[in-house]
């Protein structure tokens, strides 16, 4: 989850209140974030549906409607510019949108710069899915002059200095040679030309999704900065410009809207529109469980930073236009519950008659369970998780078709069992140093491929154990069998089996109504020597579903 | 205080009042046996597990500061050597040509070379001057002269060494030229050499010593025989002492792991849950689509699941596909906006382990639409996580639905307040949260320890999530940690204990810590 970090001092001032610490950590974390306590600085864990909460700024403004400082839906003004973003139809097929805006005197310190650039790069993450559907830049400027055209060019067609760097470039180098280039450059790896703005005087001072020039790098003082978001989703493009615009105002800047020419077609951004809907109160009763009056909801909406306006049972809402998480209704129900408080609800019971039951399987497993443990074995808990080498090799057997992982994390984990004796002998390898005798048995699932499922497999409830001292043979892992069979009541039959985990001539295939149902056998000395235990162990294994057939 | 003595020990006691205060273990041996014998007793068993069983009641009568044990030298003893036995009980080789001779008379040496052992017999016969060689028509004889004795010296002596009780004989107490003649001739006798202890009593042994009542030997165990034949009437069953250490035994049992999710699946019934279950491997249509997590969510890039290579891709079902689609790009007939993007169905075919059993409760509410419905699931989850002691790719999650007419925020805290409170854990608290599929969304936390600890999520279901199932009344759900609340019943820092299956930890963690979190009885 993203983090921002946040001064205090500087929250404090914003909200224009002295408020405790122990306080604001508290209204924070009532907000829906967690605060990890740091001196003056709180690490500010936010959901990533609220990038709006990105900086001190949309924390500042969300804690002064709740705290009622300030209700209702903030103001910004936009200002209106003569600068004009004009877009070539060649970016059409590589990063459509463009939405700009200029903010005017704003006075930016050392640190003021880092913390904007820590939520230009959340928002790359959070609503830019890693820039990919949006990508910001900021730029001084004092450095460019508009109008500026978003156009796309051949990737050795025009050359920059990129930020962090002081080699002129083509984009074709800057993907290569470029620390920032080098880092993003799978971005465009299938793209036929590469997306640029360029200023009336033909400078190139970005290279969107990549990479600024260095010649529109922020510095310290007091700048006007013009920012230019890009993206492959109109709507993102322009929640990100509000996002950062309502940040910028707050943090002292002018916002100035830009003319974005696309052909034909005018738009001006940033928009900062709030959005509407129609919450029927109703549905806010019956969600919260709460007694809501339309003016009680419509309060409750202000202290969310929201204007609500009452038409019957019906509230008319508007909502910041930095708010890209209301989709439905049902997000506003959720602002309303934030704004009550949680804690202040009072928790009821649910209402139906209903009977509990558990799965068969649950009970035939406990069981087996009980049967287990009164002939002194251990449960064991395994993971499905495995690898070849643990499942197959070490095993002596050959690969019987599995579920293979596409992308595992680490060698240890790639693909899941498909039966359990290897599990409880990697247990008992683990255990080499433990008192013997050991005796374990462990009831879990495997995956077994079956092409007529839906899912391409099915999973199957197993149960094995193995018992490991000086003595353990064939006849005591058998004897086990036989009584476990006895007591369930079913009765089975023995067919001896070859199988490279088990000593040729004590393994035997067990056999319940002419179904194989599992097997049982004296673990080889060779696949005791490659996991490294010196104990003869004997093992046996069933399938729960072939002996208890269950519905799915 | 008095002292509770084992019966050795006190014989051991008088046996060495009697020694006047010290002995070997071998004297002490022999005067229990007389201690024994004069309280009308006999002790039953041989020399050997006499001295041994006189060496350990020395040993517990020295830890009780009763006597001192201290070394006294070494001492050499002659014994029987393998040939030795044989010699003692059927005599010397040459023993057996004089018996022959005096049977015969005379013989041949050819009939004298049939006796075992002839040659070593005719040799020393020989070198005793009891037989001459005398030919006769190229015919050897052998015959016995008149001077033989009975016994030897070397003869008696063997003889005595046999029926010694000891076995062996003090080296200084045989004369020089039977053991020269002994050692000379091979494998009859050894010299073995023993490190002699001399125990003596301490004052507070004179003291236990002059305290003591009558000596009788005592059974260690009553065996099947002493039943049998009613001679436990006889014997005295000795006195244990009750306190000593013995060996360890380990109870079978659950895993932990397991204890617990018994104790959640209890709770779950009790409050009128039913069970369900679902597959591990599943679609992503089940697993994300269906709970309106967008396509590009992060949460299902690669980095977070583990999809699958083999086999990648499955069936979707086809009669929600057309619904779900619908409400992902334009919200449906839900009055969302959705996410505008478009949906593709092949995405929505990979197959992966599934990140949450929330994919199981939408599946079950697929089919049964209609309230109430109250079901439970605690299964296995996975996430393509790195592993470390706070992190499992595969573990469990608790997971619930309630669905009612008039489900809603406040009885979803009352549900899950009553669920921990079943599990002990009374203080709970809700915090906004952010789920794709619920709205609204709460952080459930439990109070443990004075701290509080995020244990999971909880909502209502979105109607992006229920109408493309045809579910038009609230459904409260949540999925709760199983292996974080484990971790603080059992006291655990490391979360992959639970994996590991470390039998020394196994065989100590108590189910009682399981009835323990939940308030006891």
């Amino acid at each position: 989850m993203p983090v921002v970090n946040v001064r205090v001092e500087k929250l404090r001032k914003l909200l224009g209140l002295d408020i405790p610490y122990d306080e604001l950590v508290e209204h924070i974390a009532s907000l829906g974030m967690s605060v990890e306590e740091a001196d003056n600085v709180l690490k500010v864990e936010y959901n990533p549906n609220r990038p709006d909460f990105s900086s001190v700024y949309g924390i500042a403004r969300a804690l002064k409607t709740y705290l009622g400082i300030r209700t209702g839906l903030p103001k910004h003004r936009i200002m209106e510019s003569d600068v004009k973003m004009l877009v070539d139809k060649s970016v059409e097929q590589v990063r459509p949108f463009i939405a700009c805006a200029v903010v005017k005197g704003l006075r930016l310190e050392e640190q003021d710069l880092v913390e904007i650039i820590a939520m230009q790069e959340d928002l790359h993450w959070v609503l830019g899915r890693n820039r990919r559907k949006v990508a910001i830049g900021l730029h001084d400027m004092s450095a460019i002059v508009p109008p500026f055209i978003y156009k796309a060019v051949g990737f050795d067609e025009v050359r920059f200095v990129p930020l962090k760097d002081y080699r002129a470039m083509t984009p074709g180098e800057v993907l290569v040679k470029s620390e920032i280039g080098r880092k993003h450059a799978w971005l465009l790896q299938n793209a036929a030309m590469a997306p640029v703005i360029v200023d009336a005087r033909g400078e190139v001072f970005s290279m969107p999704p990549i990479v600024n020039a260095s010649i529109t790098e922020l510095s310290p003082g007091r700048r006007d900065v013009f920012i230019d978001v890009t993206g492959t989703e109109e709507d993102k493009v322009n929640q990100a410009l509000n996002i950062l615009s309502a940040a910028l105002a707050e943090a002292g800047g002018k916002v100035h809207r830009v003319r974005v020419v696309y052909g034909r077609k005018t738009v001006y951004t940033p928009n900062m529109k709030p959005g509407k809907m129609t919450l029927d109160v109703d549905l806010a009763s019956k969600l919260t469980g709460l007694r809501l009056t339309p003016n009680k909801a419509a309060s409750l909406l202000r202290r969310m930073g929201m204007d609500a306006k009452a038409v019957g049972q019906k509230l008319v809402v508007r909502y910041p236009p930095y708010r890209v998480d209301i989709l439905h209704p049902v997000d506003l129900v959720e602002d309303i519950s934030i704004a009550y408080g949680y804690n202040r609800m009072t928790p009821e019971k649910p209402l139906s008659n209903t009977y509990g039951s558990l799965l068969p399987i649950t009970t035939i497993t406990e069981l087996m369970s009980q049967l287990m443990i009164g002939m002194g074995y251990t449960e064991v808990h395994n993971l499905v998780l495995t690898n070849e080498e643990t499942h197959y090799t070490a095993m002596e057997v050959e690969e019987n078709s599995h579920v293979r992982l596409a992308n595992p994390a680490t060698k240890e984990y790639t693909m899941l069992r498909t039966s359990l004796i290897p599990s409880i002998l990697s247990t008992l390898a683990f255990n080499k140093d433990n008192l013997y005798p050991q005796k374990i048995y462990e009831i879990g699932d495997v995956v077994i491929i079956d092409q007529t499922a839906a899912e391409r497999t099915v999973r199957e409830k197993h149960l094995a154990a193995a018992t490991a001292h000086s003595d353990a043979t064939y006849s005591e892992i058998k004897s086990t069998v036989d009584e476990l069979f006895k007591q369930l009541l079913l009765s089975l039959d023995y067919r001896i089996e070859e199988n490279k985990t088990f000593i040729s001539g004590r393994c035997a295939a067990i056999y319940v109504n002419d179904t194989r149902a599992g097997f049982c056998g004296e673990i080889s000395p060779k696949v005791l020597e490659n996991i490294g235990l010196r104990m003869p162990v004997a093992a046996f294994e069933i399938n729960i579903d072939k002996i208890i057939p269950r519905q799915r | 205080m008095t002292q509770v003595f084992h019966w050795l020990e006190k014989a051991v006691l008088a046996a060495l009042t009697r020694l006047g205060g010290r002995g070997s273990y071998e004297k002490i041996a022999e005067e229990v046996a007389e201690v024994l014998r004069a309280s009308g007793s006999e002790w039953r068993v041989d020399r050997e597990s006499r001295i041994s069983s006189v060496a350990k009641a020395c040993g517990w009568l020295r830890d009780k500061g009763l006597v001192t044990v201290e070394e006294a030298g070494k001492e050499r003893f002659v014994a029987l050597d393998s040939e030795g036995i044989e010699y003692a009980v059927n005599g010397l080789p040459e023993r057996k040509v004089v018996n022959h001779l005096q049977m015969k008379g005379e013989a041949t040496v050819e009939e004298i070379s049939a006796l075992p052992r002839s040659e070593i017999g005719l040799m020393w016969a020989r070198r005793r001057g009891w037989v001459d060689f005398v030919k006769k028509n190229s015919t050897t004889f052998v015959i016995l002269k008149e001077n033989v004795p009975d016994k030897t010296d070397v003869e008696k002596f063997l003889e005595s060494l046999y029926t010694s009780p000891d076995a062996e004989i003090p080296e200084s107490s045989v004369p020089q030229a039977v053991l020269e003649e002994l050692l000379r001739r091979q494998k009859i006798v050894k010299i073995t050499e023993k490190t002699m202890k001399t125990v003596s009593l301490t004052d507070s042994g004179r003291q236990a010593a002059a305290q003591l009542t009558e000596v009788v030997p005592e059974v260690t165990r009553l065996t099947p025989e002493l039943l049998r034949s009613g001679a436990w009437r006889q014997v005295v069953l000795s006195k244990y002492d009750v306190k000593a250490p013995t060996p360890p035994v380990f109870a079978a049992k659950r895993h932990p792991l397991s204890e617990v999710i018994r104790m959640v699946k209890q709770a779950y019934v009790e409050m009128g849950f039913e069970e369900i279950e679902g597959p591990i491997v599943e679609l992503a249509f089940w697993n994300f689509d269906a709970l309106f997590q967008p396509q590009d969510h992060p949460a299902r890039e690669m980095q977070d699941t583990f999809y699958l290579l083999e086999p990648a891709a499955g069936d979707v079902p086809v009669e929600h596909v057309e619904a779900v689609k619908a409400v992902h790009e334009t919200g449906g007939d839900t009055g969302s906006k959705g996410w505008r993007y478009k949906w593709s169905v092949e995405e929505a075919r990979k197959l992966l382990l599934r990140t949450h059993t929330t994919a199981t409760t939408i599946r079950h509410l697929a089919k049964v639409k209609k309230p109430p419905v109250k079901v439970f699931c605690v299964d296995r989850i996975f996430r393509n996580e790195k592993v470390d002691w706070k992190h499992l790719a595969e573990f469990h999650q608790i997971e619930g639905i309630v669905v009612e007419k008039t489900a809603n925020l406040r009885m979803l805290m009352g549900v899950l307040k009553d669920f921990y409170a079943r599990l002990g854990l009374k203080e709970v608290r809700f915090r906004p949260s952010f789920f794709p599929y619920t709205e609204p969304s709460m952080e459930v936390e439990v109070k443990l320890g004075g701290k509080w600890l995020e244990l999971g999520g909880s909502g209502i279901f979105r109607p992006e999530t229920t109408y493309p199932f045809g579910v038009r009344d609230p459904v409260l759900a949540w999925g709760l940690g199983l292996e974080r609340l484990a971790m603080v019943i059992y006291g655990l820092e490391d979360i992959r204990a639970f994996h590991l299956n470390d039998l020394a930890w196994l065989r100590t963690a108590s189910p009682m810590k399981v009835l323990a979190a939940a308030g006891g009885f």
